[in-house]
């Protein structure tokens, strides 16, 4: 299908949606709901994203996709209230956010600020849409062509590139706390042979773990332990003022904001990769290229638009990956994967054949979703700085029913319960410990696909390898695996300092 | 979550602007390798178990009349996944040996002997995980949803909002004892005694809760007390009508039944029915 053809659809599935008053109220609330869950300390985007998701579980598609991305949206950009307002970052994704937002607000400009991170994300959100809406049908189509080689390279790669980036402290932790996923992944009756694989001889292991509620449980136990075990106050809020979208300043910025946008993209494509690296990566590259770095710190408007634009666009860049190959491209959508296949649609590169129109759809609510936060954003803030105020000590302990009531809604299985708790609580301790918590995702989810399409792929070609480095897709890949392996050798390391002490030698 | 100390993500992201990130870097924090060393351990281990698991399954040999060669075994990935995970954890274990892994875990563990076993910060830990494996484990499949989500809300909400050192851990040592009875009575077979056993053990179980806190509040200094009455209302409060909008949401709305349908989901049944 032609460009101009998939952007005819885009634009009269936003009229079908704008069409329909309880989708778009639905939408208004979702969204408002995210900016609540991305602004309060503690709640995150994926968080809602999981809870939601029990909720839309009984609803349609088409409805149930309305308020999952509405939360999404609103969630990603809810973080830079706490952040300017409070100095606390609602989400990570909004760490960068604080370091100028709130010295903006302590100067009595938080009501600026927020206008342009309002603006930003909605900028931001808008054109990571743009290439979700150009670039996931076309990689879809190109995915196509993969055999099972390539699609267990994939997965290999999305677990090794989300263990190298996402990590904090040495690559290997990534490494180990995706393959500790991929395990996890296995347990379960096996999909080619249903023979089962360390089930303990528990008949409710048998199925395999589910998903989403493991999912939950990584998000949510980690944090609500976390908050209710570090003792926080919450201070009080900057004042406001008037908040107003500041296009003077957009269109001053307008190359920061495109380059943080093209960022934002290019970083939530990379699977499991989130919206916070996209904010920081977009952050540092603003300082490095301004003519005024000594500014950064002090309240500057670029940084700002810069982290905001980015982790936004983050959002149309994760579904890419997503959409086009079933790979999720950052931890929210990597909720949301299991949110849609609960309705039974499976993304990948037949999701456009099985169902024509989807991505489009998914973008044109996106679209929608950013004006809504747009609108939410600039008019519902004081609010929002309202609950702020509500303690921790009392909204988690009810976000901790809420997923447990939710986790077991999902299977009607108190099983699903007993596995999220010791989940949860062995996800704390790694966090705690530099481990990061989006390689173990990606490895549960993309572990039986790894699985069976490695043991598909070695029985098409009877057991011979050869077509990892005959087949160019194959190849490619390994090439790249292999690198990404190699770069968190100490060999490497070793070889970098050689290099660098060579250069400042002069040698 | 902490307020954002300005300077605190610069190291940060100056790592991910120089590409220094990777092994190397955040050496100062060899706390963390204590942990890095132990945790190795375990992911050795695990390796080892999940290595030896797929040596027990079919390699070669036919299963459920396929005859398996070593590229359709279910063995295949576990392998890969127990290697990776093997040498994975070996190198985690050397650099944090390099990085003094050992002496730290020699000094948290000295460190720790002058401790008292429960300090503030295993207390609060454990203020947030006995409530939690409680309801699961023990309460949410033997009575009703309102009453065990009123159990722990009251208490979760209440420790931590409240936020006295000394009330949170006289209240957790009687709610982990209320808790331990459960378990004993759970064993016992209580549950079968009649169908609201256990709803009528939780509700004395509530009473007593909230006798324990007003009694914990009267030793607390007088000018704070009215503030945590205060609290303990708000804590009530809540942890009644949470329950209670849940199991209307769910059960009516969402047509979601509660794991153990107890006293108070019928008694909504009959008004539910009773109105329609």
């Amino acid at each position: 299908m032609n460009i101009l053809g998939q952007f005819g659809i885009f634009f009269s599935r936003i009229g079908v949606i704008l069409g329909n008053p309880s989708q778009m109220i639905l939408m208004m609330g979702c969204t408002f709901l995210g900016i609540i869950f991305g602004a309060m300390p503690g709640l995150t985007s994926t968080l809602g994203v999981a809870l939601l998701t029990t909720i839309t579980f009984g609803m349609d598609l088409d409805t149930a996709m309305v308020c999952l991305m509405s939360i999404y949206v609103g969630g990603t950009y809810g973080g830079s209230f706490s952040a300017i307002t409070i100095n606390i970052p609602g989400t990570a994704a909004s760490a960068a956010t604080a370091l100028e937002g709130y010295p903006m607000a302590k100067k009595g400009l938080a009501g600026k600020a927020l206008g342009l991170t309002t603006t930003a994300s909605t900028i931001g959100t808008i054109v990571g849409i743009l290439f979700l809406v150009v670039f996931t049908p076309i990689i879809a189509e190109l995915a196509l062509q993969f055999t099972s080689f390539e699609f267990f390279l994939m997965a290999f790669f999305g677990i090794l590139i989300s263990g190298s980036i996402s990590c904090p402290d040495t690559v290997q932790k990534g490494w180990l706390a995706g393959f500790f996923g991929l395990f996890l992944a296995m347990v379960g009756r096996d999909a080619l042979q249903t023979y089962p694989r360390y089930t303990m001889g528990i008949q409710n292991l048998e199925s395999g773990i589910e998903v989403v509620p493991v999912l939950i449980g990584a998000f949510g136990i980690p944090q609500i332990i976390q908050v209710l075990k570090d003792k926080e106050t919450t201070p009080e809020p900057a004042e406001l003022g008037k908040i107003l979208p500041s296009f003077k300043e957009i269109v001053h910025y307008l190359g920061t904001i495109i380059r943080s946008a093209i960022i934002g993209v290019g970083i939530g494509a990379v699977p499991g990769i989130g919206e916070d690296i996209a904010a920081w990566v977009a952050y540092g590259t603003a300082k490095q290229t301004s003519k005024h770095p000594e500014l950064y710190g002090t309240g500057c408007e670029e940084g700002i638009l810069a982290s905001e634009t980015s982790n936004n666009a983050c959002i149309g860049g994760a579904m890419i990956p997503l959409l086009s190959l079933g790979i999720p491209g950052s931890p929210p959508t990597a909720m949301l994967l299991g949110a849609i296949m609960l309705h039974g649609v499976a993304p990948g590169p037949m999701l456009n054949i099985e169902r024509p129109g989807f991505i489009t759809e998914v973008g044109a609510i996106l679209v929608i979703a950013a004006f809504a936060m747009f609108i939410c954003g600039i008019l519902l803030a004081k609010p929002v700085i309202r609950l702020l105020q509500i303690p921790s000590a009392i909204f988690m302990p009810i976000v901790c029913i809420l997923c447990l009531i939710g986790s077991y809604a999902l299977g009607l299985k108190v099983f699903n319960l007993y596995l999220m708790i010791p989940m949860g609580v062995i996800v704390y301790f790694l966090n705690k410990h530099g481990f990061p918590v989006a390689p173990l995702v990606i490895g549960v989810i993309l572990g039986s696909m790894a699985d069976s399409n490695l043991r598909r792929g070695l029985m098409v070609s009877r057991g011979s390898f050869s077509p990892f480095v005959t087949r160019p897709v194959s190849l490619i890949l390994v090439i790249v695996i292999f690198l990404t392996f190699l770069s968190g050798t100490s060999f490497w390391q070793k070889v970098k300092k050689n290099r660098k002490t060579k250069k400042r030698t002069g040698l | 979550m902490k307020s954002v100390d300005q300077n605190a993500f610069r190291p940060l992201w100056n790592e991910w602007a120089d590409g220094k990130k990777g092994v190397g870097v955040n050496d100062k924090n060899s706390k963390m390798r204590a942990g890095d060393l132990v945790i190795a351990v375990l992911f050795l281990l695990l390796g080892c178990y999940i290595l030896i698991g797929a040596f027990r399954m079919p390699l070669k040999d036919s299963y459920g009349g396929v005859e398996s060669t070593w590229y359709v075994s279910p063995a295949l990935f576990p392998i890969i996944i127990a290697i990776v995970m093997i040498l994975l954890s070996v190198s985690v274990f050397r650099y944090a040996w390099k990085r003094n892994g050992w002496v730290m875990i020699k000094d948290a563990v000295a460190r720790r002997r002058k401790e008292p076993v429960f300090n503030e910060n295993t207390i609060r830990f454990l203020s947030v995980i006995i409530p939690m494996v409680s309801i699961v484990y023990v309460n949410l499949e033997r009575m009703d949803f309102f009453f065990a989500v009123l159990l722990y809300l009251s208490f979760t909400i209440g420790v931590f909002f409240m936020d006295e050192g000394q009330l949170r851990r006289h209240i957790l040592t009687e709610y982990s004892a209320m808790m331990l009875l459960n378990v004993i009575l759970a064993i016992c077979g209580f549950k079968n005694v009649f169908l609201y056993s256990f709803d009528v053990v939780a509700l004395i179980e509530m009473i007593l809760l909230y006798v324990f806190y007003r009694k914990e509040i009267l030793k607390c200094d007088v000018r704070e007390q009215r503030n945590l009455y205060k609290k303990l209302k708000t804590t009530m409060l809540i942890s009644i009508i949470v329950p209670l909008s849940l199991e209307i949401v769910f059960r009516f709305g969402l047509r979601v039944p509660m794991p153990f349908e107890g006293s108070v989901m019928n008694l909504m049944y009959l008004v539910y029915y009773a109105v329609r």
